[in-house]
């Protein structure tokens, strides 16, 4: 009797199983994984939030693409024998059909499945994305799927049922169904995917995942310094601080105090013009890594998953002109800066420690705001904030962008700027077009998230003159094309 | 590594369209006699079968089709020749096609009268081998318009109902609406064929057909209006990856598009593809695409391009109406080598009317001055004594040859081994035996080459 590669629920380890026609041999099972199910309150999963691991993926692109299927026979043909590539398949003892062990493969039983739409020209490889938060995994009834500390989703095949439920809960539908019934999902051949060496045109490329980004390692103690600065050692004097000669203001303030006084002051303009200068310099960078309440929201958003979503008509943008607006009116009304007093970034330092009784009322307002986390990152500041607003203004016609190069991204395999950007404002729209999305720099705070997570290089900085994306790099094997004869690359 | 003859399942489909059964036998004794001499595959295999059934359509794959060799794709498929008034054709010899034979071998015996030889690339080969046989032979009439279904364990012939009045993309479409999941390769007879038009030519799942040879009008004769090749099954030999793959690099952009059109046609019809050009795509297996999608105005999504002589015949006669032409030509089931010699010189918006107009003329005749009747049309129809069969030493092949010395035989062994004749021809320097490298088992007393070499002179002879 010859081994099998399948295994199927029920068989205990080492059990012989009569070999499947198309596919290669499969040998004594091994130990179980252990299966593990996201616990919000466990450590590894706020250490996923706060300080991701690594996260190999493999990335798509389609414009590369010819369809040719060398990536489905690679894959279908992989030597799971070789305990490097696959741990759930260790080898017994000698395979006795040579020509079965070694010849017959099937792609139907491939891990990946080129889609091809020959009518319009698209090729799509549907592949598991690995994702941080598989809901294929949630969705196995038999607990059959598991994400290991490399953050590689697998398919225990002596759990297995073969129900098909996890590829009912893919978006991608990306497990897919072998000839004999199994479910077979991609393991990203521990770190070596035979697919991506296969593709001839580079379509296919993989990518092990950073650990953490330089910008991010950067941010975070930024954030944290401005927020003791403003906080603890500056308490209260973010509003207006005085530094020498030196008069630097919040815009908003400076604009409500004129709207209440109705006077203005050379003094106080000048105080207003730093913030200004800066966004007119580095877009809102103020706000994604200065603002003490961003920091908070930050924070709060890495530890509170987003469950919920805000009403179409609480999402939009526009609000926070409508905020900012209001607040300089009721301040003319009123005779006072009227929005400084409710200001969650003025409460924020004014607040603090033995400031006031008062003062430690208006921290109420803080969780009130910080819940919003829980539908969208930085809703505050995506909807609402008014001094935000007046930022925003002036970053639209700043000297700088984000422009993101549709030759190097990855497109709609990837998607990482999308998922990542605290703002929501990288198109995926544009992304599954496969053309270069337009950021909207009033909207950007400059958490270079976008930058630090792409692995593809395809996020950059440039000034608003700017035309040009990131060049492209050609991959070594199109480097030799040529129109006439293209045999300079055989060796 | 397994001998050449491993990668073969040894079975065949026998489909009888008259009877309406369809069953997977062992390979007939007199194939299997020849495999103690040949290598029995591609239109080698076709050759010997036409013996034994008459009349027959077969489709043959080679040894290496569906194998991690480059360009394993191809399908070959023989049938009686009908008449065809446009048949290039491409002598199986070395040199050019007007250059005479000097190493055909003429000495052979011919087992079969004259035949035509369609290849199919994409994924057809692979197909029919997915679905547990080598080759499929189909015989007889059927009463009623068929369609003949090839899959592992469900080979089926099916009443195809309404479908016999669709044109080619809604038969397309059709099929896609039907089997969502599948993956299947098509050959379809479209509208010119079940009129009878000496110019149809089959229908495939993109924009352009490959048939020079009148395959359409055997199939419409025979009451099939699609085969359906439809395998999930396991491929011989497919995780044997050849080391050329490795050493192969890749052709990127539509470059390869570019070249086979330079080999078919000079440099007008590069000029008018250049204006039209998206992306390349590619059949099973191969790092060097030659397909493109041509990106016309007039048809969102795009035309995916598979015949350069067709590409080029049409850009030659009506290069501003080229998009429409082969989009009629693709939606008739039209043979577009044949249907440009009506094209020269008329206006682009009739260019539709005209192609149309072949569904329903008769043949030229030496009374009439123009059948078409078509205003601005300066096209006539061919006269029916200037349709000949397909010449006996000329496979009707698409495949363009090569200008150079042994390009003939390149391309002989490609329609045998199940490898891209195109990508054989185009990658010269590097030797047959590296296609093969691996397989030669040395059992039989002659080298693999010899055994293969023996295989194209049977497969030529054939159709002497």
């Amino acid at each position: 009797m010859e081994l099998s590669q399948h295994t199927r629920k029920g068989e205990t380890p080492g059990t012989l199983i009569p070999p499947e026609p198309g596919h290669r041999h499969h040998t004594r099972l091994p130990a179980p994984l252990e299966v593990r199910k996201p616990s919000w309150s466990s450590w590894s999963f706020c250490k996923d939030r706060i300080i991701p691991g690594r996260r190999p993926r493999m990335v798509f692109d389609p414009d590369r693409c010819t369809g040719c299927g060398l990536c489905e026979a690679a894959c279908a043909g992989r030597d799971d024998s070789n305990p490097g590539l696959a741990k759930l398949q260790i080898p017994l003892e000698p395979l006795k059909n040579e020509l079965d062990a070694s010849c017959h493969t099937n792609p139907e039983a491939a891990r990946l499945r080129v889609l091809r739409e020959e009518s319009s020209g698209t090729n799509f490889v549907v592949f598991c994305q690995h994702c941080l938060d598989p809901v294929c995994l949630p969705a196995c009834p038999q607990r059959a799927i598991s994400r290991d500390e490399k953050g590689i989703v697998r398919i225990d095949g002596r759990l297995c049922a073969g129900c098909g439920l996890c590829i009912q809960a893919c978006p991608e539908a990306a497990p897919q169904r072998a000839p004999d019934g199994s479910i077979l999902k991609c393991d990203l051949c521990d770190g070596n995917p035979l697919c991506v060496e296969a593709c001839p045109q580079k379509a296919l490329a993989y990518s092990p995942g950073k650990a953490l980004g330089w910008i991010k390692l950067l941010r975070w103690p930024v954030q944290a310094s401005a927020f003791l600065l403003f906080v603890v050692v500056l308490i209260g004097t973010v509003c207006s601080l005085t530094v020498g000669e030196l008069t630097l203001a919040c815009p908003l303030g400076l604009l409500q105090n004129i709207a209440a006084s109705k006077i203005i002051l050379l003094t106080t303009i000048i105080a207003a013009l730093f913030l200004i200068g800066l966004t007119l310099a580095a877009g809102r960078f103020a706000c994604g890594w200065l603002c003490p309440f961003g920091f908070l929201l930050d924070l709060f958003g890495k530890i509170v998953p987003q469950r919920f979503r805000l009403p179409g008509f609480l999402r939009t943008r526009l609000a926070k002109y409508g905020v900012a607006g209001a607040a300089l009116g009721v301040s003319g009304a009123v005779g006072y800066q009227a929005f400084c007093t409710l200001c969650p970034i003025g409460t924020v330092c004014r607040s603090y420690g033995v400031q006031s009784v008062v003062g430690g009322a208006e921290l109420a307002i803080l969780p009130a705001i910080a819940a919003l986390e829980v539908s969208e990152k930085r809703s505050w500041c995506r909807y609402l904030c008014p001094v935000g607003a007046l930022l925003a203004l002036c970053a639209k016609v700043g000297l700088i962008k984000i422009v993101i190069g549709a030759s190097r991204c990855k497109k709609f395999s990837c998607m990482r700027c999308a998922e990542t950007c605290p703002m929501g404002i990288v198109p995926e729209s544009d992304l599954r077009e496969g053309v270069s999305p337009r950021i909207d720099m009033s909207e950007c705070i400059m958490c270079m998230r976008c930058i630090d997570t792409c692995p593809h290089g395809a996020v950059k900085i440039r000034f608003r003159w700017q035309k040009t994306a990131p060049s492209e790099k050609r991959p070594p094997g199109a480097a030799c094309s040529s129109h006439n004869g293209g045999d300079r690359c055989l060796r | 590594m397994p001998p050449i003859e491993e990668l073969f399942h040894k079975k065949i489909v026998v489909a009888d369209s008259a009877r309406g059964t369809v069953t997977i036998e062992p390979w007939p004794k007199a194939l299997s006699d020849e495999t103690a001499r040949i290598i029995p595959g591609g239109s080698a295999a076709a050759a010997v079968l036409s013996g034994i059934y008459d009349g027959a359509l077969i489709l043959a794959t080679g040894p290496l089709t569906g194998t991690m060799t480059p360009g394993s794709s191809l399908l070959v498929a023989s049938c009686p020749v009908g008449p065809a008034p446009e048949n290039p054709g491409v002598a199986m010899h070395d040199g050019p096609p007007d250059t005479p034979a000097n190493d055909t071998p003429e000495s052979l015996p011919s087992s079969s009268g004259a035949r035509t030889l369609v290849p199919f690339l994409l994924r057809h080969g692979p197909a029919l081998k997915s679905a547990g046989a080598d080759f499929a032979v189909i015989t007889g009439k059927a009463a009623e318009p068929s369609i003949l279904i090839i899959a592992d364990g469900r080979s089926r012939i099916e009443p195809a109902g309404k479908l016999a009045g669709y044109d080619v993309p809604a038969l397309r479409m059709a099929f896609r609406a039907r089997m969502p999941e599948s993956r299947y390769s098509l050959i379809l007879c479209g509208p010119a064929a079940r009129n009878r038009s000496p110019f149809a030519s089959v229908g495939l799942e993109v924009g352009t057909g490959l048939d020079r040879g009148a395959l359409a009008s055997w199939m419409a004769n025979s009451n099939l209006v699609a085969v359906v090749l439809a395998g999930g099954g396991p491929l011989p030999g497919a995780a044997r990856r050849n080391p050329l793959l490795n050493s192969m690099g890749a052709t990127s952009g539509v470059g390869g598009f570019l070249e086979v059109l330079d080999q078919t046609s000079g440099g007008s019809a590069k000029t008018t593809a250049g204006k039209l050009l998206g992306r390349p795509a590619a059949c099973h297996i191969c790092p060097r695409p030659c397909m493109a999608y041509l990106r016309p105005a007039i048809v969102e999504g795009g035309i995916l391009c598979a015949d350069h002589e067709g590409f080029a015949a049409l850009s030659k006669a009506c290069p501003d109406a080229l998009p429409r032409a082969l989009l009629t030509c693709a939606r008739l089931g039209l043979n577009p080598v044949a249907a440009s010699s009506i094209l020269h010189g008329i206006r682009p918006e009739l260019v539709g009317a005209a192609l149309e107009g072949l569904l329903t003329s008769p043949l030229g005749s030496e009374n009439s001055e123009n059948v078409l009747s078509v205003p601005g049309s300066t096209g006539k129809l061919p006269q029916s004594d200037q349709i000949a069969p397909i010449r006996a030493e000329a496979p009707s092949t698409p495949v363009p040859l090569w200008p150079y010395d042994g390009a003939g035989k390149r391309l002989a062994a490609g329609l045998v081994l199940g490898i891209c004749p195109i990508l054989l021809q185009r990658l010269p320097d590097v030797a047959l035996e590296r296609w093969i490298d691996g397989l030669d088992d040395g059992e039989k007393g002659l080298s693999l080459m010899e055994r293969l070499t023996s295989a194209i002179a049977i497969a030529i002879a054939s159709r002497v």
